[in-house]
């Protein structure tokens, strides 16, 4: 063993300058074949949300479904005392005079690098709609909603984030005249 | 004493030819010395389709981005920006200049790093993810002399808070 050991040690130490040799020349080489430099990246994340419209189940379908710009058909309804319609929605008789034909549709919101917990929601039309005709979101069984304007509407205030169903109804009084009726209903999620 | 005075006068003469003859002939040599080594530099260009880099033509250059949401109509110029259904990314092109001299070498290597913990976000070079903890290789045989147009590329997770993100990437151009 001591034999054995006697060698090795005088091993390691022929080896030293050969070790030092080889050390060096691994540090030199890079010197002569490298180049470094830095490249700094910089960017501002800013907290956002997006809002889209989709066709509800059982609802009609929207042109350009998930998007931010869809277009609604709801058919030919006339009113005949009790009320007929060819279209994609429902059609009820209300009090007064009046009908509706209303359907489902979604609203999906989503927000990104944002803590805030909810959303409200706003609408408003584009313009006035011609006399005796509502147009109106969330109708419950009597037609009464949110009576829509060309006046910006909070009404919904603190909605998860995600996709819910919401209702839209155009109510329409026995003395309108024939015509189409067409709507442009402005939407705006604002993140609470 | 004359004989003396007249020793002193030659003398003195031959003193002063001396020194003439000494101002008139000088003579020097520069044994003058140059170790031509060989070297290799690495800048950063900016590229036309991408961000204007700040300290351009440096080895020392930065990238601003700018603001960006993942929701935002349109990002700054020379950003591109697309989306997941959990996170956005934001990109841009921009040139690394390789030169070399003193040595004969077929092409180079590009290897990246990050300088600092990435935490949420992931950072890419030409579709490669860069790490704190090993160097990524970007390209091998690249061309000396002419800009190699790369593309940087940061996602951002819709769970990330917003702020400001920063991190250095290195490069080493190694000599094939």
């Amino acid at each position: 063993m001591m034999g054995m050991a006697k060698v090795s040690v005088g091993t390691r130490f022929r080896r030293v300058p050969m070790y030092l040799f080889c050390l060096l020349a691994l540090c030199a080489a890079p010197l002569h074949g490298q180049a470094t430099g830095t490249l700094t990246l910089e960017v501002t994340v800013q907290s956002s949300i997006s809002l889209v419209f989709e066709s509800a189940p059982g609802g009609c379908v929207l042109d350009n479904s998930g998007t931010n710009n869809v277009g609604l058909y709801l058919g030919y309804a006339v009113f005949t005392g009790g009320g007929s319609y060819t279209g994609c929605g429902t059609m009820a008789k209300l009090s007064g005079g009046r009908y509706q034909v209303s359907t489902p549709f979604q609203v999906v919101v989503n927000k990104s690098n944002s803590s805030s917990p909810s959303y409200r929601l706003s609408s408003w039309l584009a313009a006035l709609p011609p006399t005796d005709v509502s147009w109106v979101l969330n109708p419950d069984g009597n037609g009464n909603g949110t009576v829509l304007s060309t006046t910006q509407q909070y009404y919904e205030t603190a909605n998860a984030y995600g996709r819910r169903t919401e209702v839209l109804a155009v109510q329409v009084k026995n003395p309108v005249p024939q015509q189409m009726l067409g709507a442009t209903i402005n939407f705006m999620a604002t993140a609470n | 004493m004359q004989r003396q005075i007249a020793i002193l006068f030659v003398l003195m003469l031959s003193v002063a030819s001396l020194r003439l003859h000494a101002q008139n002939n000088a003579s020097g040599v520069i044994n003058a010395s140059l170790t031509n080594k060989a070297g290799i530099s690495l800048l950063f260009q900016s590229d036309s389709t991408g961000v204007a880099l700040i300290g351009a033509s440096t080895s020392t250059a930065a990238l601003d981005f700018g603001r960006v949401s993942r929701f935002m109509a349109a990002p700054s110029q020379g950003v591109t920006l697309s989306r997941t259904s959990s996170a956005f990314s934001v990109s841009s092109t921009f040139a690394t200049y390789v030169d070399i001299g003193g040595v004969t070498s077929p092409g180079y290597s590009l290897s990246a790093s990050l300088l600092n913990v990435p935490g949420l976000f992931t950072y890419s070079i030409d579709g490669k993810p860069l790490s704190d903890a090993n160097t990524v290789q970007i390209s091998n045989g690249s061309p000396y002399k002419q800009n190699v147009a790369h593309t940087v590329s940061i996602t951002i997770p819709a769970g990330a808070p917003a702020g400001n993100v920063s991190n250095t990437i290195n490069f080493i151009a190694t000599a094939n």
